[in-house]
């Protein structure tokens, strides 16, 4: 126990790069040497027999600040210091730009450490600060450039919403404290609650955590404040700010609650499939990259999430082959979303840094002028649009083959059901494919269509090096899934009780899924491997027997060089229009066209066009409503009319007399 | 050794024969039409053709316009290496599953659509926007044509699934079989861009999608693009005949088993070929906004099918 | 084998209900109704062959005269003679109402496994597909606005009673049958001779436009 105390005080290293903060190069690179210290630290504990508690005291009796390290914890530490390294090294250079980057740095760095210390929390006071703090400061961050009005837009209904859902978090902790009678976690271990009790737990934890993690209906702030924050943090907040959110509901249904019944896996699964597809079509239609990404961020969120809700049914169900299953597929993709997302938000930071837009309809051909963040890119889209033999589809496939699973059940009503979840995967997946095609082909290939993309140019090193290690990974994690499976089953084993790593791994290094079920299986590497071979055998026969390449102009039905403009080019909102004309009763667009100048002769068209969130549009109006209710009513009570008031006065004085002469 | 051996020689026959069942449903509609037709070697010598021809390759275009061709054939190549077609045993068979496969060909669908877009025509992007909408609203049918049997063989190996099939046939569960077909059907014919989806016969008409993509495309590349689309029908139809008409996958690897898998194999090829003749040869394309319609109805016939198959 | 061909074509004949949903032209949905009523004479025959029964063999020869011939006959003549708008409208988009039909689906069958069919029935599925057929036709009356497209909605429900009572009772009695088969071309050949009436007096067969002569 002494070893784990003194070992805490390893954490105080956290504190050197924001003690440098003033001097913004060097902190972010202390941040970064001191973040891969402590992804070693965390991978070389995970599979030790680590359990760490402890506790600082301070003067208010009920004020303890309490730690537990344990495997689960531990996995997210590393999750957040893997990142934590990519972006600050990225930061380095990225945040030259910025006017008061030395409170940007503080701010940074306290964030990471808000982060690191929600995961390691161990009793309800400190879980609190925490989470407030890490709440609070991302706010700063996506208000960071204050001057202008639509970050402050953005700023002002995030903290709305993570208050919201902090408000259901205490709720869902005051109803355990009212029958445990104690604050801190280790109590909360396999409670004993009344059936209904335990739902209201169920339930007030999903919506308070869901609102952090972007859950569909509580989503819409996300895709407003993760894109107008800058990128380093955007990809922070994206890549795990949220995933903090699924550490907490694992603990709440993996430790906290103990046997439930099989409805609240399937409502986790419901409400997880809702939110993929939801956020997918709406990523389809963005013009904006980053606001792409963050309602990409929201699929993968509801696919964290409908992998959860499996994981929840099968655990009612006491099937524990499956359940590890899944709950490896929950944990890897939610590592696998970290790496990709992280990536791409970087790289989107890298064109904002350069181009100083994150408008689609105004770049274009930049492969041309940053050929290497333009490789990094498509690496993180190969990853997030799971096409083998990339990181995302391996989690992906386990995720499949759960639900394959699951429909094995025997239960009438959920094998009904869930091959409709089935389907919503499989089209989230298409979708995916589909709006990532359109981010890539629209920003990077083709000819730029402002002046902005001609000045750009290659970002420097720092910048290359923060997106390399992810790219590096998003490989990795594919090309060798069994490296982070056999870390994640430690965490199952602490968890869960099981573990699967044998059963899902043989001898030959491949991945399958063995025993009653016998389903099926994939090798990333042999396939990688075959990929390459069959790729150079090809190459090499096409080259040597005719190597012949003549380049010459676009084909443009037989108009010459000149005719042809970056304007005839197929635009961002062009290439959506489809689905948007396919899917219109799910979108609120607005579109517009204006004519400058003359009418008739040679008009300069404008044209303008506005998808607007459709949950957040009637959120909007049903809080319109209300606070019209509201105000209806202040409206009778107080009219401004003197007599009222004079009225209001006697009626008080009234009732005081006849309340003390009654008495 | 010999199931390597296996491995090989179903691949080969997959490359071989590809260019010949497009031939041969082209020649077919020809004879339907009343009209003579190409010979039925005419897509060998197209490809021999193209592959002796130099590249053009727009001044406008990066790096990835001379990798998607070899991008796509690889993964059209690495489909089929998946596929068996009269043995359980494939080349890559224990790589990975039906699943792989699907996202594998989506592998190909996504470099096509970025190398229409690359070069900065007009015709590239309208290609790439429509193929990326149909890929959405088909792959997702296809996967769950591939669940209905996978849940009745409890396993996604495609190997297994086959196996089963031929063991068992579809007499167990025939209402799920035939919204199957009908939706695997649809899904085919979207996926292949063929008729009512998409003219493979035609260039520069404002509707064409697939083609469009490749307009810039020429020698090489061009004939890498046409092989793949050819290997990419033969796979599908390979796919339906075995599952919809379950004759002729042998477990036995004697040479004579082998001679006979080969000769029912090449007739289910042009038996399921015919009805796509038979559906270009009498249908017209539709407009585009009909086609979602269509894949609709094929995205709920198979889920449909996925959904009953137990009841 | 002959189970299999029996549900076999009724689940075809569902198909064709749910593809009368995405039909675009009145033309195209004669003909969809057409192919389903041809499907389900198959079926039919096919129940007939099982119970070996001449009135099943009757009854599918009399359904493929009257529903694949006849009835699609009247219709294309109702078309011609009016030169009706071919283009369907609807209350609820293709799109969407084949997104709703799923869910219809999936309730027929929900409820089919919680009724237990008792008795001699000579393929379990058929229960579920009819009930699917009968629920779409329902449901095209619902979400098609032309009077011609209601009835040929009206005609799939009717397909659908009779594949259920046909394959649950094998065969109903002689009398009740033929009855059936003349109140169908009765009924189709009144509502024709509406749809004449209502393109005379308000020059549009829109059902949703009757509500004009409310004055």
């Amino acid at each position: 126990m002494d070893i784990v105390e003194e070992s805490s005080y390893l954490l105080f290293f956290l504190l050197f790069p924001l003690i440098l903060s003033f001097k913004p190069k060097i902190s972010y690179l202390i941040q970064a040497l001191i973040s891969f210290l402590f992804l070693i630290l965390s991978l070389l504990l995970i599979n030790q027999n680590f359990y760490g508690i402890f506790e600082f005291k301070t003067g208010i009796d009920f004020l303890t600040f309490s730690f537990k390290i344990d495997k689960l914890s531990l996995f997210f530490i590393g999750l957040i210091f893997l990142l934590s390294i990519a972006t600050s090294i990225f930061s380095i250079t990225y945040t030259d730009e910025f006017k008061n980057r030395k409170i940007l740095t503080a701010i940074y760095n306290v964030f990471i450490i808000s982060m690191v210390f929600v995961v390691i929390s161990n009793n309800v006071l400190t879980f609190l600060t925490f989470w407030e703090l890490m709440s609070v400061l991302s706010f700063f961050l996506v208000i960071f450039d204050y001057k202008k009005e639509e970050n402050l837009k953005a700023g002002i209904i995030y903290l709305f919403m993570t208050h919201l859902g902090t408000g259901f978090i205490l709720l869902s902790f005051i109803l355990l404290y009212l029958y445990t009678g104690s604050l801190n976690f280790n109590d909360f271990h396999k409670v004993f609650l009344p059936e209904n009790i335990k739902f209201l737990v169920f339930i007030f934890s999903l919506i308070g955590f869901g609102a952090k993690a972007g859950l569909f209906p509580l989503h819409f702030w996300l895709p407003k404040a993760h894109p107008v924050a800058p990128s380093n943090v955007s990809a922070l907040m994206s890549g795990v700010m949220i995933k903090t959110a699924v550490y907490m509901l694992i603990r709440f249904y993996f430790d906290f609650l103990d046997s439930f019944p099989v409805n609240y896996g399937y409502i986790v699964l419901f409400i997880g499939s809702l939110t993929a597809i939801y956020g997918i079509l709406y990523a389809y239609v963005q013009i904006d990259i980053k606001k792409l990404l963050a309602y990409s961020s929201m699929e993968n969120i509801g696919i964290i999430f409908i992998a959860m809700g499996l994981s929840l049914i099968f655990k009612s169900n006491n099937i524990s082959l499956l359940l590890g299953i899944s709950f490896i597929a929950m944990l890897f993709h939610t590592l696998n979303h970290t790496v990709f997302k992280g990536l791409l938000f970087l790289g989107a930071g890298s064109i904002l840094y350069k181009t100083h837009t994150k408008n689609m309809e105004e770049l274009g051909g930049l492969i041309k002028v940053m050929p290497k963040t333009g490789l990094l890119f498509l690496i993180g889209i190969l990853g997030i649009t799971a096409l083998p033999p990339f990181n995302g589809f391996v989690s992906e496939w386990l995720i499949y083959q759960s639900l394959l699973f699951g429909s094995k059940l025997n239960y009438e009503f959920i094998s009904f059901t869930i091959p409709i979840f089935a389907s919503i995967l499989a089209l989230t997946g298409a979708f995916a494919l589909g709006a990532f095609t359109k981010l890539f082909g629209v920003s990077f290939l083709g000819i730029g269509r402002t002046d902005k993309v001609s000045h750009a140019s290659e970002v420097d090193k720092f910048m290359l090096l923060g997106k390399s290690i992810l790219a590096v990974l998003v490989v990795i994690l594919g090309l060798f899934p069994f490296i982070p499976i056999y870390y994640l089953d430690y965490v199952l084993q602490n968890i869960c009780g099981i573990s699967i790593y044998n059963n899902i791994f043989y001898s030959s290094g491949l991945l399958l899924v063995a025993g009653d079920y016998d389903f099926g299986r994939i090798a990333p590497f042999g396939l990688a491997i075959a990929g390459i071979l069959v790729f150079l055998v090809i190459y090499f026969f096409t080259r040597v027997y005719n190597a012949k390449i003549r380049e010459y102009e676009t084909w443009a039905c037989g108009l010459d060089d000149t005719n042809l403009t970056n304007k005839a080019q197929y635009s961002a909102t062009g290439f959506s229009q489809p689905i948007r004309r396919i899917l219109g009763f799910l979108y609120k667009t607005k579109e517009e066209l204006n004519f400058d100048g003359k009418k008739y002769f040679l008009p300069k068209k404008v044209y303008k066009i506005n998808i607007e969130d459709i949950i957040e549009y009637f959120v909007s109006k049903l809080v319109w409503v209300v606070i019209e209710m509201f105000l209806k009513i202040r409206y009778y009570i107080q009219p401004g009319i003197i007599h009222v008031y004079i009225a209001y006065i006697i009626i008080t004085l009234i009732a005081f007399i006849l309340f003390i002469v009654g008495k | 050794m010999k199931e390597v051996l296996i491995g090989f020689l179903q691949l080969f026959i997959l490359l071989a024969i590809a260019p010949f069942i497009k031939t041969f449903i082209h020649k077919l509609k020809c004879l339907m039409r009343g009209q003579k037709g190409p010979p039925l070697t005419q897509a060998y010598k197209d490809l021999y053709r193209l592959f002796n021809k130099e590249v053009v390759l727009s001044k406008d275009a990066s790096f990835i316009s001379r990798i998607a061709p070899y991008m796509v054939f690889v993964s059209t190549v690495w489909a089929a290496t998946f596929l068996p077609i009269i043995n359980k045993h494939t080349l890559l068979g224990f790589t990975g599953d039906i699943i792989a496969m699907v996202y594998i060909l989506a592998l190909g669908v996504f470099f096509i659509a970025l190398y229409g877009m690359d070069s900065g025509s007009a015709f590239g992007g309208l290609g790439s926007s429509r193929e990326v909408t149909i890929a959405a609203l088909t792959e997702a049918s296809f996967m769950l044509v591939i669940f209905t049997f996978a849940l009745q063989t409890n396993s996604t190996n495609i190997g297994e699934i086959f196996e089963k099939v031929h063991e068992f046939g579809l007499t167990a569960v025939p209402v799920s079989a035939a919204f199957a077909l009908i939706a695997l059907l649809i899904v085919s014919l979207a996926e292949n861009a063929r008729i009512p989806f998409d003219n493979p016969e035609t260039h520069l008409e404002l509707t064409m999608v697939h083609e469009a993509m490749i307009l810039e495309a020429s020698g090489r590349h061009l004939a890498l693009f046409e092989y793949s689309s050819y290997l990419k029908l033969t796979i599908f139809i390979t796919l339906a005949s075995n599952l919809f008409f379950p004759i002729g996958f042998y477990k036995d690897t004697s040479i004579l088993f082998f001679i006979i898998g080969i000769l029912v194999y090449l007739l289910k090829l042009i038996l399921f070929s015919i009805p796509v003749a038979i559906i270009e040869m009498s249908m017209a394309k539709f407009r585009f906004f009909r086609v979602p319609e269509i894949l609709t109805l094929g995205f709920i016939l198979s889920l449909i099918s996925l959904i009953i198959y137990h009841v | 084998m002959v189970k299999f061909l029996v549900e076999f074509f009724g689940a075809l004949s569902l198909f064709i209900a749910i593809a009368q949903l995405s039909s675009n032209r009145l033309n195209l949905s004669i003909k969809i109704y057409q192919l389903q009523s041809l499907f389900l004479s198959i079926s039919i025959l096919f129940i007939g062959i099982t119970f070996n029964e001449f009135e099943l063999y009757l009854s599918a020869f009399l359904n493929f005269i009257i529903k694949t011939i006849l009835i699609p006959y009247l219709l294309f003549k109702v078309v011609e003679k009016m030169r009706l708008d071919r283009e369907i409208s609807v209350y609820i988009g293709i799109t969407n109402s084949l997104l709703i039909s799923i869910l219809i689906i999936i309730l027929s069958f929900y409820i089919s496994i919680k009724i237990d069919i008792s008795g001699e029935v000579v393929a379990k599925q058929i229960f579920p597909l009819s009930l699917g057929i009968i629920l779409i036709g329902l449901f095209t009356m619902i979400v098609r606005k032309k009077a011609l497209s209601q009835i040929l909605g009206f005609l799939t429900m009717e397909n659908g009673i009779f594949l259920a009572g046909s394959s649950l009772t094998k065969g109903m009695p002689m009398i009740v049958e033929i009855g059936i088969f003349f109140d169908v071309f009765v009924g189709a050949l009144m509502a024709a001779i509406f749809v004449f009436q209502i393109k005379t007096t308000i020059d549009s067969i829109d059902t949703s436009k009757l509500s004009n002569l409310r004055e």
